[in-house]
């Protein structure tokens, strides 16, 4: 063996300052990407970017169907003729100035602003309000209140700021200011420009800017918007980032990459709310329901499926899943609903004795349940929760997990299985809406639920021709859909938009969508 | 210096082979031998786990996310199950993906690799394939073979098994095409001694070491794999946990409780880091020859 | 050279065919589309339908396999079912981010790989031979991600100094960018450098048993000198082979490092174009990473003959 002495270390040395180096550059610089900070309130500013970070897929194709990942952007670029103002639930009027519905429900007249011009400069009239009504009947919109206007047996333009929609059968005033809400007026000498986001043309206050799929979306402010007396418009741009990741948008928001998180995780959004430099607003929200299949048993017996109803832990599931930020709910619509009780909301308040003894009396006990769990994280959660919930009433049931693109294609095929957990981003649409958008509540549901007395019930209240017999019918049929609880709501979580307070002003549609007109950066 | 002893020439039959003591050789020295004893504590671990804590890994509570305490050693997850009972029974979901797969992948592979001593033609379509394979981008293969078969155990061996195949086929090809070329495989040829045998009897042994060194290397593939998938949430499904179903959803509340992830990757990495150490020893011993 | 590459050229061929099959067939045969997936959960059975149809998915399969490789040599590569655009303009969008962190992680590969390495490999004390064992040791067992997570851990999370996921890209903003860049470049790099360090040691305590190296010291060359000027410059050739290697599973690793750190590369585009079953996407990113494997091969390959004239180039 061959002795040396100890090498030189200095050279080595070298190198490793290298690194060192490279990390220093970065660190010593004089910007960070890791700092907070707050600016303090003040007056409306126009000029800068606002950024907003989001998690959804950005889907400039189904501008006419709600999707997730355009309700940052989809309300700054398109307008619909009316929004349903979040606090007094009354309809506020945006491209239409005024509306009237004749005295036996079966028409709407509309009177349109004057001046309203696209993206393009083109006017926009009556026509491309027709046009947009009838797209969402099409298919392959997307949308999902077009079972809406086919409804609508004619729609006649009189002049370009006046048309009129005749019914070809009683709809009440709800479902059309419903359909208003997610009906966003498209260009239709553009229209085909959508599919790929190539040529993307709305009413609103700021236009589409550079897009890069999957990535990011660049609006900037348009210099012809119709409404700019009225003020706003203040940033110069918006840009919106897909983060997929509820941590990768925490940290752009603290880096202040991002002034505005959209759907930023529940867990991480507490972790802001305590924070005084952060803002926490809800908007829209997804209602998570446990489905079952009343043609296989043991779901065959609506004892069986009134006991998971009782045995579901739902507090403990929004506490642990959704951060203690959702709404624990027996219903598919909002409490405040109209003919909706407080005994219905909390009709199934935990109680796994009464549970365990009506699967007993049903002679369900031991019966094996599968069910179809889509692999999300929440889902995953909520699962393990009602896994446990279900064991303690003496019942087996077992995931079976399937990866997103499996799931929906097994549910648009209604065809998910003995029992399984659903997620529907729809909170904000009214009821007489829901029981035909909601895939757990219509007609062709994964349930394969459905009974003559559901369908009165159905027709009852879609033709409600006044409030209080959209009272009554809204309150027969929650009373049926809890005694029949072929699908179970268990939690409606908000989607949460935190923002830095340098960004005030910012709005939201009932629906979730983000409205930036109004949002400034104060210096 | 210990003084290594010259490797035995005895004639087979006579006790133990000496490739099996060449190995015992390697258990002794530091590496090898702190290697397997963490292996044999870990796999005791969690053998032992259903005795330890016979109520399973899905005790859940409203305790959700406490910090490592007395009580629970490694903390609360969300769900207000302890984490550490949760590791214990992950590495034994680990392991019995690792026992299965690593030793299927490395026949398997083996085989394939040797498929070139009776044809010539097949054994250069068998080594495109396995290029093809060890082309794909690794995780993009997994996705899609959990995909095609359905999340959960399963789809994990296979993907591993599979994504194994490449190293073990080129070792055993490379063992063959050097021994091809010796004098004893022609001499036993005109001797008409079946190809078979000649591959079972010399080719085979000789191409044994470096495939042993590779499966304990693989072992740490593996756990890279079942972790890799998991963080793209289609590894093993709840509420089983494994390591890396633990390391995936601990990550979502790395902010929360930091801690979370703390226990699951100190185990994963005691697991990764003996087999490398024993995949070093056995290393060492088997060139020493 | 050029007869070593003709001869390559059938089996290479085959390879690529055999791939782009299997790139095919292999994301199709996982249950639903890429209409269930752009038509979302909530769409009805005939939403699903309309897409199915617009987007040609109904066509046979050997029509569709056809009709995507003659494209391919005109240039077109198709269009993405999710994003309706050319899946080339998809690709050459997220090449940047990719690029970036691949190209960061090999500077940090090398200069890791052959700091550890050439310590290991030059003679010290028992002590400090010992440590820089076990560092190779630790750091060649860990995997990139189990990197990545104690990365975030200790700078993202305990001290905070660096941001833990999203990204700034350098030829926007180098400052910001290049700190988003760090720990997922670190985390990538640190594995392969082990490696890198491992085989540089190797190579040069056997380069220190050739009979010039004593030559070197029996003439009294400073240790250092002998290192550096001897031993190290005739073990490099191993090591630029090995960091050629390296830099194809560098890019292998992005994948899951990209998941982490939550980047908007390749990597991420795979998987998600895997999750959403955006088959073309998946057929072009397979692939690609199936040719560069072979092209990776084939220069290794000839620069190992390069390097040591006693082997040659077969096929």
């Amino acid at each position: 063996m061959k002795l040396y002495p100890r090498s030189d270390r200095r050279a080595a040395g070298i190198l490793v300052a290298g690194v060192a180096a490279l990390t220093a550059i970065a660190l010593a610089g004089c910007t960070s990407a890791v700092s907070g900070g707050a600016g303090p309130i003040s007056t409306p500013v126009r000029g800068g970017q606002i950024v907003v970070a989001q998690p959804g897929d950005f889907q400039p194709n189904v501008i006419l169907g709600g999707r997730t990942g355009n309700y940052p952007w989809i309300g700054n670029v398109f307008q619909p003729l009316t929004y349903i103002d979040p606090e007094s639930g009354t309809p506020e009027p945006v491209l239409a100035k005024d509306w009237t519905f004749a005295d036996d429900g079966m028409s709407v007249t509309f009177t349109l602003q004057d001046d309203v011009t696209f993206h393009t400069g083109r006017p926009m009239t009556a026509d491309d309000v027709k046009f947009s009504f009838m797209k969402t009947t099409e298919a392959d919109s997307g949308s999902q209140v077009g079972f809406i206007a086919k409804q609508f047996s004619s729609i006649d333009v009189a002049s370009p700021t006046s048309l009129t929609v005749t019914f070809s059968q009683r709809l009440s005033e709800a479902t059309i200011f419903d359909f208003l809400e997610q009906t966003y007026i498209v260009d239709q000498e553009t229209y085909a420009g959508l599919a790929d986001g190539s040529q993307v043309v709305g009413t609103g206050p700021y236009k589409w800017g550079t897009y890069r799929p999957g990535t990011s979306i660049t609006l900037e402010r348009f210099d012809g918007y119709w409404n700019a007396a009225a003020g706003g418009q203040y940033a110069d741009t918006i840009e919106i980032d897909k983060l997929a990741d509820s941590t990768a948008q925490l940290s752009a928001l603290r880096s202040n990459g991002a002034n505005i998180a959209y759907n930023l995780g529940l867990t991480d959004a507490k972790g802001f709310e305590s924070q005084p430099q952060y803002t926490t607003i809800d908007a829209g929200g997804t209602i998570y329901p446990f489905g079952m299949d009343v043609t296989k048993a043991p779901f065959d017996n609506p004892k069986v499926r009134q006991a998971i109803a009782y045995a579901i832990d739902r507090d403990r599931i929004n506490d642990q899943v959704f951060a203690g930020g959702g709404t624990v709910t027996d219903l598919f619509w909002g409490a405040d609903a109209p003919g909706v009780t407080d005994d219905q909301v909390n009709h199934y308040a935990y109680d796994p004795e009464k549970a365990k003894q009506l699967v007993e009396e049903a002679g369900a006990t031991g019966a094996e349940v599968p069910i179809t769990v889509v692999a999300l994280p929440a889902i995953q959660s909520e699962y393990e929760i009602i896994a446990n919930n279900l064991t303690a009433i003496g019942l087996a049931p077992t995931a079976v997990s399937v990866d997103e693109t499996t799931f929906n294609s097994l549910q648009n095929q209604a065809n998910l299985g003995p029992a399984f957990l659903l997620l529907h981003s729809q909170v904000g649409l009214g009821p007489s809406t829901l029981i035909s958008s909601l895939p757990s509540l219509r007609a062709n549901n994964p349930s394969h639920f459905d009974s003559p007395e559901y369908q009165d019930l159905r027709n009852n209240l879609t033709s409600a021709a006044s409030d209080e017999e959209n009272e009554k019918a809204l309150g027969a049929l929650t009373e049926y859909i809890l005694e029949q609880a072929w699908v179970v709501p268990i939690v409606q979580a908000p989607y949460k938009v935190v923002s830095s307070t340098d960004v005030q002003g910012i709005g939201v549609s009932k629906r979730g969508n983000l409205l930036l007109n109004d949002a400034y950066i104060s210096e | 210096m210990t003084t290594t002893a010259p490797p035995s020439r005895r004639p087979r039959r006579s006790g133990v082979s000496p490739s099996l003591r060449r190995y015992g050789a390697a258990l002794k020295s530091p590496r090898g031998l702190v290697g397997i004893i963490v292996i044999l504590v870990l796999a005791l671990l969690s053998v032992s786990a259903p005795l330890l804590f016979p109520d399973g890994y899905d005790v859940q509570s409203s305790e959700s996310l406490l910090a490592p305490s007395f009580t629970h050693l490694f903390g609360t997850d969300e769900l207000g199950r302890d984490i550490f009972v949760r590791s214990l029974y992950g590495l034994r979901t680990d392991f019995s993906i690792i026992v299965v797969a690593v030793p299927v992948s490395m026949i398997l592979g083996t085989i394939l690799g040797l498929i070139g001593a009776l044809s010539r033609v097949a054994g250069t379509i068998v080594q495109r394939v396995l290029d093809i394979i060890l082309g794909f981008p690794g995780l993009v293969l997994g996705i899609c073979i959990v995909l095609v078969v359905g999340p959960g155990w399963v789809s994990l061996v296979i993907a591993i098994t599979i994504s194994g195949l490449p190293a073990f086929g080129r070792l055993a090809r490379a063992a063959l095409m050097s021994q091809m070329q010796r004098e004893y495989v022609t001499a036993a040829e005109t001797l008409g001694v079946s190809r078979l045998t000649v591959l079972g009897r010399h080719i085979l042994p000789n191409a044994i070491d470096p495939i042993l060194v590779q499966g304990a290397v693989f072992v740490v593939q593996a756990i890279f794999i079942e972790a890799a998938l998991s963080i793209v949430g289609l590894g093993i499904q709840p509420p089983q946990p494994s390591l890396g179903a633990l390391l995936n959803v601990g990550t979502r509340f790395i902010n929360q409780a930091p801690t979370y992830i703390l226990g699951p990757t100190v185990l994963l990495l005691l697991l990764a880091l003996a087999f490398s150490l024993l995949a070093d020893a056995l290393n060492e011993t088997v060139n020493r020859k | 050279m050029t007869r070593f590459l003709l001869r390559k050229l059938p089996s290479v061929a085959l390879v690529i065919v055999v791939s782009s099959i299997i790139a095919f067939l292999l994301p199709r045969l996982a249950p639903g589309d890429p209409a269930a997936a752009l038509a979302g959960a909530d769409a009805t059975p005939e939403q699903v339908a309309a897409i199915r149809e617009q987007s040609g998915l109904d066509d046979p399969l050997i029509a569709q396999y056809i009709n995507w490789i003659t494209g391919i040599f005109r240039g077109d590569f198709g269009n993405s079912y999710i994003f309706q655009r050319p899946v080339a303009e998809l690709v050459l969008d997220r090449l940047e981010s990719t690029l970036e962190l691949a190209a960061l992680a090999t500077v940090i590969m090398i200069v890791v790989g052959l700091t550890l390495g050439i310590l290991s490999g030059s003679p010290r004390a028992k002590v400090s031979r010992g440590v820089l064992d076990v560092l190779n040791t630790l750091l060649l067992a860990t995997p990139p991600f189990l990197t990545g997570l104690l990365l975030i851990l200790v700078f993202g999370v305990t001290w905070r100094l660096l941001p833990v996921s999203g990204e700034v890209g350098l030829l926007e903003n180098p400052e910001i960018g290049i700190q988003y860049l760090l720990l997922p470049a670190f985390a990538l790099a640190l594995p392969q450098a082990a490696v890198v360090a491992r085989l540089v040691q190797t190579s040069m305590q056997n380069v220190r048993g050739e009979d010039f190296v004593d030559l070197a010291f029996a003439k009294g060359a400073s240790p250092r000198r002998i290192t550096y000027r001897h031993v190290l410059r005739n073990s490099l050739g191993t090591a630029v082979v090995a960091i050629g290697l390296r830099i194809g599973e560098l890019l292998g690793g992005a994948i899951v490092i990209e998941a982490i750190f939550a980047r908007n590369g390749l990597g991420q585009l795979a998987v998600q174009a895997v999750q959403d079953r955006d088959y073309f996407i998946i057929q072009i990113l397979i692939l690609g990473a199936v040719i560069l494997a072979v092209l990776i091969q084939i220069i290794t390959e000839i620069a190992l003959a390069a390097l040591d004239p006693r082997i040659r180039l077969e096929a």
